[in-house]
């Protein structure tokens, strides 16, 4: 059986400049992440999480080494071809949510279908939304605003968000972090329903020992390297 | 920054409906002083004169041209002309001879504190219609006796007893003048009833006056001598010391804006002013929308980094706050132009006559200003321009902003 | 008969007609040559007062001097002082004002007012009335103790100040009132001369009232006209050196 790769990281290093001083965020990263994965990156703060998951997700450039997404080396696309990538085959879900506030529940998560081209049509996009509002449980909230949700509501706005344009890799980084326990728990038990049910593969990051454990493939970092790799 | 826009497009709006205002009154009461729109004046062996007026009118009225009014006028150019009354005399810039019934419709934007133009048309013989400043120097009312002094051609005196028929509200340059019947001015002078010295032409709005002034000159080449349209006083007075007069009389046509040359520097230097002002306020509209947007951009740093990380291209970024930009622009500029409307209306009631000159720019001591379209459309264009300008940098700075960096900020 | 008739009249009409004319001609020339210096130079000082209606008087001082055979004359304004200096010279058909502040001679008319009194430039000419005017009418009247002639005129050019005068002589060819009209025959001015002085075989006013009709007001019910008197005295008739009667006397008075 052929297993299909989303994500591989070859000897990935990442530098950071502060002034004077150069920051090793990741110091020569091998990883391959399977289609389907629901991976946890684990590690103390400052072990290169985000970072990883930056560079996944296309938002940041490796300093050396190379990323492959979906069979593409990402530093053979210019700016406007990493934008498609991000746009077309990668879902973001962040810790803070990063809802625009102005944007009800509905307009929120049908954002990423306005950017960057081949719009679909009206009705298409109307359903689909839709669909993904009932997924997540926000059925009577659709046209509320940011602002008049609970940070678990809000979450899943975020993650309905992030899997509007059906995209190969989610991104999750913290998401449960700003969220009491069992808010967490049921995001991220959502999150594993998608990934079971559309196989679309997620990557999160997570300090909580609990939820790494309903991962299927852990990895630890510890100072921008993979100190340990699991597959349950 | 929309309150600044507002303010500002209120101001250019309403400069512009003033400087506007301001030239159109002074146009208008040009057109009465300077015999219409285009002024055709007869010469013959360099005295004015035109020996058969009424051809010459029929002969323009007979073109297919956007003229309104065609009539006959006897001016008398001559700076001697004074008025007597109760030990009191002035001199009068010049005295012009109407046919009232003709011209009624160009007069009645004369407005007067005594008398009317009704007096004239009914009681007319023998009458006069005066400016305050010289009704107040002789001390004269309406339907006081005043004496007309000339001299005639030859250089003799001659006068004649007019009635105060109206004292109209004219105290600029165009103030100096007196109107009469043209057949009481040809009388005075000894001439046959029917002559005149110009004919005063009316165009339709917005005519190109000059075009204009080069067609009737080329249509009427067939039968009359016609000098070239000159560009201001001077250059006529030229022209005419070079006419071989054996050849026969000739026709001079001026327009409104040659007579007003040497008004002229003064109207440019006022709209010089209005433009001065209209830029001061874009410059300070663009250094607002400028030091804003680029706190707006910074406050903003996590939603774009949202954005590009969701898949919003650079150029997107970039036009997403030129947009918000160029309808805060058209939105303010409209409620700016609301706005002026009202500060208008609100001009229009107040009397500026104490001012120095205000005599020349309004009628009564008020402004006429009028909002113009065309100009409000231009303002807005601008304004627009100006705001997109000034949003450029930050705008570009937004499109600039790694995702990722965004994203870690607190903001 | 009836032929002889109609002759006499066709001969005697134009011929009386044209005697009545020539009458006329020599009727003015006497009334210029008593007043005209032809054989000598004169000067005399002028006090111009002018009286404005129901207003202040302003005095005027000049000495004049007059050259009659050549037609010229010369001014010389010795008062009020903000005038002082300021000149008149006229030689020929041509009249200069020479202004001491500016040291500039600028043409003026005959027709313009003297020194904004009621006179006229051309009041300070030599008389000419017979060659500047025809006579359209005559008749006999009184004028005071004067048994006068008074002729209606008409100019003949255009130099004189005055269309049309009306002028009352006394049996001495001495002009004793004259009215001045404008073309349209509206009474512009009338001056009294109820004195002359001889000054060698001719004559020269004593003085002179000239009443402007045109500047008139109301006042207590009367109307009075602004009101130029003009005095003359001091009469010479010393010869005169030819310089005076240039620019350059005017400029060196001045330095």
């Amino acid at each position: 059986m052929i297993i299909e790769q989303v994500a591989e990281l070859k000897k990935v290093t990442k530098i950071y400049h502060l002034g004077k001083t150069k920051v090793h965020a990741l110091n020569g990263i091998d990883l391959r992440i399977r289609k389907g994965d629901f991976a946890a990156l684990s590690g103390p703060s400052g072990s290169g999480k985000s970072t990883l998951l930056n560079l996944i997700g296309c938002i940041d450039l490796p300093s050396n080494g190379s990323v492959i997404i979906n069979n593409k080396d990402i530093s053979e696309l210019n700016e406007n071809g990493l934008t498609r990538l991000r746009n077309r085959k990668i879902g973001f879900i962040f810790q803070s949510f990063n809802l625009l506030s102005v944007l009800n529940v509905y307009e929120n998560i049908e954002v990423p279908l306005l950017l960057n081209g081949r719009i679909p049509g009206k009705k298409e996009r109307h359903e689909y939304v839709d669909y993904l509002i009932e997924q997540v449980g926000l059925c009577d909230w659709r046209r509320h605003r940011p602002a008049e949700l609970s940070g678990g509501q809000r979450q899943r706005v975020a993650i309905a968000r992030a899997l509007v344009t059906k995209p190969s890799i989610v991104l999750a980084d913290e998401p449960t972090a700003n969220l009491d326990s069992k808010t967490g728990t049921s995001i991220i038990e959502l999150m594993k329903r998608i990934n079971k049910e559309f196989t679309t593969t997620f990557i999160f990051s997570t300090h909580d020992q609990s939820i790494v454990e309903i991962a299927d493939h852990v990895i630890k970092l510890h100072d921008g390297k993979v100190v340990g790799e699991q597959r349950g | 920054m929309a309150v600044a826009i507002v303010i500002g497009f209120t101001m250019i709006s309403f400069i512009h409906s003033a400087a506007f205002g301001v030239m159109e009154t002074v146009k208008i009461k040009a057109a009465r002083y300077f015999s219409g729109h285009i002024s055709l004046t007869g010469y013959v062996w360099e005295k004015s004169l035109i020996e058969d007026p009424e051809t010459l009118i029929s002969t323009l009225k007979n073109m297919d041209l956007p003229l309104r009014t065609i009539v006959p006028r006897t001016i008398y150019y001559k700076s001697d002309a004074s008025l007597f009354f109760g030990g009191e005399s002035i001199r009068q810039r010049r005295l012009v001879g109407i046919d009232f019934e003709a011209e009624k419709d160009e007069l009645s934007g004369l407005s007067f504190i005594d008398g009317s133009l009704e007096n004239m048309l009914i009681n007319g013989e023998n009458g006069i219609l005066i400016s305050k400043p010289a009704a107040d120097m002789l001390g004269a009312r309406v339907g006081d006796d005043i004496t007309l002094f000339i001299t005639l051609s030859s250089g003799q005196y001659n006068t004649k007893t007019l009635y105060v028929e109206g004292i109209f509200n004219e105290t600029s340059l165009f103030g100096y003048v007196a109107y009469m019947r043209q057949a009481d001015l040809n009388d005075l002078l000894l001439w046959e009833p029917y002559l005149a010295t110009d004919i005063a032409i009316y165009a339709e709005d917005g005519e190109n006056l000059e075009a204009l002034s080069r067609k009737i000159s080329m249509l009427l080449a067939d039968d009359y001598r016609v000098l070239p349209t000159m560009l201001s006083k001077s250059e006529l007075y030229e022209e005419l010391s070079m006419v071989d007069w054996t050849k026969g009389s000739v026709l001079a046509p001026l327009t409104l804006n040659a007579h007003l040359d040497q008004l002229n520097d003064i109207l440019d230097a006022f709209l010089i002013v209005t433009w001065f002002v209209l830029i001061l306020f874009i410059l300070i509209v663009m250094v607002g929308i400028l030091n804003t947007y680029r706190v707006l951009v910074y406050e903003r740093t996590k939603e774009i980094g949202t954005l590009r990380a969701l898949g919003m291209s650079r150029m997107s970024v970039r036009l997403m706050f030129l947009y918000e930009a160029l309808l805060l622009s058209i939105i303010s500029s409209l409620a700016g132009f609301s706005l002026s409307l009202i500060l208008v209306e609100v001009i229009k009631i107040i009397d500026i006559s104490a001012l120095p000159g205000a005599g020349l720019f309004t009628e009564n001591g008020f402004l006429k200003p009028y909002l113009n379209l065309k100009m409000a459309c231009v303002n807005m264009a601008l304004m627009a321009g100006s705001v997109v300008l000034a949003a450029f940098e930050p705008a570009n700075k937004a499109a600039r902003i790694m995702p990722a960096e965004a994203l870690r900020t607190g903001k | 008969m009836k032929h002889f008739c109609i002759f006499i009249i066709l001969v005697i009409l134009p011929v009386s007609f044209i005697s009545a004319q020539s009458s006329d001609i020599e009727f003015l020339k006497e009334v210029d040559r008593m007043v005209t210096f032809n054989t000598t130079d004169i000067a005399a000082e002028y006090k111009i007062v002018k009286r404005d209606p129901g207003g202040a008087n302003s005095t005027t001082v000049a000495t004049m001097f007059r050259r009659d055979r050549a037609n010229q004359f010369v001014i010389l304004i010795l008062e009020p002082v903000v005038d002082k200096g300021k000149g008149y010279l006229k030689i020929g058909d041509n009249l200069w004002l020479y202004d001491p502040i500016d040291r500039s001679f600028t043409f003026t008319s005959a027709k313009e007012r003297f020194q904004n009194s009621s006179a006229r430039n051309s009041d300070f000419n030599q008389s000419n009335l017979s060659n500047d005017y025809k006579v359209t009418g005559s008749q006999k009247a009184k004028l005071g103790v004067f048994n006068c002639t008074i002729l209606e005129l008409e100019a003949l050019n255009d130099r004189v100040s005055f269309p049309k005068r009306k002028i009352w002589v006394s049996e001495d060819y001495l002009i004793r009132k004259i009215e001045d009209y404008s073309m349209s025959g509206q009474l512009m001015r009338t001056t009294a001369i109820p004195n002359y002085q001889t000054v060698g075989d001719r004559w020269l006013p004593v003085n002179m009232v000239i009443l402007d009709h045109l500047r008139s007001k109301r006042i207590n019910n009367k109307i009075e006209y602004e009101r130029t008197t003009i005095t003359i005295s001091k009469p010479s008739l010393s010869e005169l050196p030819d310089t005076l009667f240039s620019k350059e006397y005017l400029e060196r008075v001045n330095r």
